[in-house]
């Protein structure tokens, strides 16, 4: 008995102890329980028995492979797996080639397909692959069916005595050609009931009249070729201007009285699906481009050259099937009366902006309320002509992809926006690259540091950092820029590398004030900005203090160890503004280098090297530590905190 | 006394009789009610079949507004989500509140692996998928067949099937519903029947065009062409075909995948905008 129930808890145990160790497998699923085949990432629970397998599944089953696919009604699909070719869509797979695009022109059929699909047009109607008309020559649908419309068209009247207007190699019966069913008295048709498109190959763009049995007749507009094509009107977006379009009546007159051709004055509403031509271009009003050639990163500011899409008087159009670029990283940031992000807005021609015209003010006035003075969630844009609409493709607010105007071919490229590699500048990848770069750093400070610096470890110059390029097209374009801090003579440049084209995170916002100079960088807002998704804040007065009594201390010993916001070294920016050479005012300049400070908002130039400064200047560090607490004392929070120690 | 039960035994019979032709007239009431045709046809089973054949007729027209309704319904909700009614096996980006489907992905060899079902699959398997979920319930409770049910018996012939085909050359999706019914009228001389199949539904719906661009974004995408760099030559390739057709690409999350929105342009009346939305993930 009790031997039997230790055997029934071992059986419950060892099954609870499976079901609680065995996690689900994921993997390549051949067959799903839901019939469908060669599934990826499937869960084991969800296969056939026998149909899992751990791997891709165009790996681990070969008839899982990739395949072009040709369906039951000839549609060519490629990179199908096998297995779902033939039992999902029972198609076959490709192995002659018939997937080539070219003219198909069999019975009634006349477009521009696969051979595939053509030979499954002449199967329907039962004729024989040999009578195919197919010209692989022709690479578009307009020069196809124009072969198409020069055939002998006319009525087909059928045994059963309806007449069809058709070709004569589409009549299985009496082909009376050069002429419409209404014509025919047998054929009992009313003429011209309504008006539409042309359905007959080559009449795509005519506005023509259809008979009461929905055969076309004649077509007495002709809509401009590529100006503009035949449609139907929407009853929303076509108030037809009629600015080169005519009118036609039903009946087939053409009224010219309503609607006169050449008459831009007339502005007439047509009815809801109303054939009319439309005009194929579209007016690039309100659109605007921040050109990824004209972005500068300064120490202070973004300064980002915006072209609208404006000539003379006018907004410029686009023509159709063109595109154009609106790429939008950054927002026009202002806070209080600085400016952190600067537009220089010119014309297609490189003329200042108009703002004095209104048209174009007000673009402009809706363009940077869009902006909203924030970077989230902007993105670059492939601005594209379509039958005279505009089709904006937004190219993701990660701005890892924008745009580029080619003005020579008027194309556009994608650009990758690598600015990953902009961190690399002065990084030393190196043995020892850990010691050796802050080493360099501190050297690359004073005289013949430019040198000395770069004996020790690499030294991100501005130049390198602007070659960090990439391609486009005939274009190279730098995804970085050298967001400088300061320089004096024979020193490196401190500053930072940074992404011209502000990524679209936040990942990088705290890094500011680092990169490969980051012992002595310090965060500003040009740098700020150009980092991402960030906004450039002062910090409150006590982390002010913080911060200054840190980097007073020296600690740059203890920033080899951090990678935030301890970053100066305090000494060498006393020494940058000793320079001036005014009582007191090296200091005050001093303090004015961090974002934490209001004393003096011009930033100053330095113009004497460290050691000379260090040796004319105060000579010992005792010195230039009775300049920096007589600085401190001026500052309010600081006097509160002597009166009260003091007392 | 006499006189007396004489008095009672009159009053009773007129009781009887008034009940009597309360209880015809009511009888009568809930016959119409219930089988209102009754009195008009009576003992003429040529009027009864005149009258069925109206009746009939009334009934396949509504059959064929509720398919109607059904159908558009079902491809309305496949074209949402690339063609699919389950899709739980594909990977999904959601954007603009819903799933979008991922029909082309790398695997895990970087291999492109389309996932676009074909026109044929859309048509049978996904739109039957549909119908037999949602579709034949829709159609029930929209013809409500109580209603016909007081003029005529209805028996179904066999069980009943639809199918879907494309009319590429008119832009347009035939539904053929194999769903033949038994009606049968009752008359005081007989029964009268007449047997119905369902009319044609014709939807003023582009599918295959649509499917058409689809499948052409895919192809690209499977080649390694990013197809924003190719739509250019892509309108001016096909503008006839792309006529009463446009776009909505947005790259979401990031800029390795891309949402595709392919919606009609209606350009004739009684047709609606059609969507046909997915997604390509070359991460």
């Amino acid at each position: 008995m009790l031997a039997m129930l230790a055997a029934v808890l071992l059986v419950v145990a060892s099954t609870s102890l499976t079901s609680f160790v065995k996690a689900e497998q994921y993997g390549c699923c051949v067959i799903t329980n839901d019939g469908h085949y060669c599934v990826d990432n499937a869960a084991e629970s969800s296969c056939q028995s026998g149909w899992f397998f751990i791997g891709a599944c165009a790996d681990v089953y070969p008839e899982c492979k990739p395949v072009t696919c040709i369906t039951e009604q000839g549609n060519c699909m490629d990179n199908v797996p096998k297995l779902v070719c033939e039992h999902e869509y029972d198609g076959s797979v490709d192995y002659t080639d018939k997937c080539e695009k070219g003219c198909c022109i069999v019975g009634s059929y006349c477009d521009y397909v696969e051979f595939a699909k053509c030979e499954y047009w002449a199967r329907n109607l039962t004729i024989d692959v040999s009578e195919i008309g197919f010209y692989p020559e022709i690479t578009n649908q307009h020069d196809c069916l124009l072969k198409c419309s020069a055939s002998d068209r006319g009525t087909c009247i059928k045994s059963d005595g309806q007449c069809v207007y058709t070709t004569r190699g589409n009549c299985d019966g009496e082909f009376v050609a050069n002429t419409y069913p209404y014509q025919i008295p047998h054929c009992n048709v009313e003429h011209c009931v309504r008006l539409g498109c042309g359905i007959m190959p080559g009449d795509e763009n005519k506005i023509c009249c259809f008979d009461s049995a929905g055969n076309q007749e004649e077509c007495p507009v002709a809509c401009e070729e590529g100006i503009s094509i035949c449609t139907a009107c929407d009853g929303e977006n076509c108030n037809a201007n009629c600015r080169g379009e005519r009118r036609v009546t039903v009946g087939g007159s053409t009224d010219e009285s309503d609607c006169s051709f050449g008459d831009t004055n007339n502005n007439e509403k047509l009815d809801t699906f109303e054939p009319y031509c439309k005009k194929t271009q579209c007016s690039l009003e309100g659109v605007f481009n921040q050109e990824l050639t004209g972005i500068n990163v300064t120490r202070d500011k973004v300064i980002v050259s915006i072209t609208a899409y404006f000539h003379g008087n006018e907004w410029i159009s686009l023509d159709d099937g063109h595109a154009v670029c609106s790429n939008m990283i950054y927002a026009n940031v202002t806070k209080e009366d600085s400016v952190f992000v600067e537009f220089d807005c010119k014309d297609v021609n490189g003329n200042p902006c108009p703002k004095n015209n209104n048209d174009f003010a007000e673009a402009y006035k809706n363009y940077t309320a869009y902006l909203a003075g924030r970077t989230t969630g902007l993105q670059a844009y492939k601005v594209v002509c379509h039958n005279g609409e505009l089709i904006w493709t937004g190219l993701s607010s990660d701005r890892k992809q924008l745009c580029l105007n080619d003005e020579e071919n008027i194309a556009t490229y994608l650009v990758e926006n690598n600015y990953e590699e902009c961190e690399k500048c002065g990084v030393d990848t190196g043995a020892g690259g850990r010691w050796r770069d802050p080493l360099g750093d501190l050297l690359g400070r004073g005289l013949l540091g430019a040198w000395l610096g770069q004996l020790v470890s690499n030294q991100c110059k501005p130049a390198d950092c602007r070659n960090i390029t990439v391609r486009a097209g005939n274009k190279t374009i730098a995804v970085c820029d050298y967001a400088r801090k300061f320089q004096w003579r024979g020193s490196a440049t401190i500053g930072r590398c940074v992404p011209r084209f502000a990524p679209g995170t936040s990942d990088l916002c705290e890094t500011c004030g680092a990169g490969g100079d980051w012992i002595s960088n310090t965060c500003h807002a040009g740098e700020c900005y150009a980092l991402g998704n960030c906004e450039f804040t002062e910090n409150n007065p006590g982390m002010k203090l913080w911060i200054f009594t840190i980097h007073s201390l020296g600690t740059f010993i203890s920033s080899l160890y951090t990678t935030s916001w301890i970053r100066c070294i305090p000494i060498a920016s006393l020494v940058e503004c000793e320079g001036k050479g005014l009582s007191g005012s090296g200091v005050a300049c001093f303090i004015v280098k961090y974002p934490i400070c209001t004393f003096i908002k011009e930033p100053i130039e330095v113009s004497k090297p460290l050691f000379d400064v260090l040796s004319v200047g105060h000579k010992t560090v005792k010195g230039a530590l009775k300049d920096i607490w007589d600085a401190l004392s001026t500052i309010d929070f600081i006097k509160g905190i002597m009166k009260k120690a003091s007392s | 006394m006499l006189f007396n039960a004489k008095r009672g035994n009159t009053k009773a019979q007129i009781a009887v009789w008034v009940i009597v032709a309360a209880v015809i007239v009511v009888a009568g009431l809930i016959t119409y009610a219930v089988k209102p045709d009754l009195f008009r046809v009576g003992f003429s089973k040529q009027k009864a079949s005149q009258i069925l054949e109206t009746q009939a007729s009334n009934l396949q027209d509504a059959i064929a507004y509720c398919v109607e309704q059904a159908a558009k319904y079902c491809f309305d909700k496949l074209g949402k989500h690339a063609g699919y009614y389950n899709y739980d096996f594909l990977s999904t980006i959601h954007y603009a509140d819903s799933d979008k489907v991922v029909v082309m992905y790398k695997d895990a060899k970087a291999n492109r692996i389309n996932k676009l079902p074909s026109l044929e699959q859309i048509l049978n398997r996904e739109f039957q998928a549909c119908m037999d979920a949602e579709g034949w319930e829709m159609i029930d409770t929209c013809v409500d067949f109580r209603k016909y049910q007081r003029y005529f018996s209805i028996a179904e012939l066999k069980p009943r099937s639809i199918t879907a085909s494309s009319d590429y050359a008119n832009d347009a999706i035939i539904i053929n519903v194999d769903w033949p019914l038994q009606l049968t009228k009752f008359t005081f001389a007989g029964r009268v029947s007449k047997q119905i199949n369902q009319k044609q539904v014709v939807l003023l719906l582009p599918l295959e065009k649509v499917w058409r661009v689809a499948n052409d974004i895919v192809n690209f995408e499977v080649q390694q062409k990013n197809f924003i760099e190719h739509i250019e030559s892509y309108l001016q390739n096909n503008q006839v075909a792309l006529r009463q057709i446009t776009f909505k690409i947005q790259n979401y999350p990031t800029y390795m995948q891309t949402i595709y929105m392919i919606e009609t342009i209606p350009y004739r009346y009684g047709e609606e905008k059609f969507s046909f939305h997915f997604a390509v993930d070359r991460s």
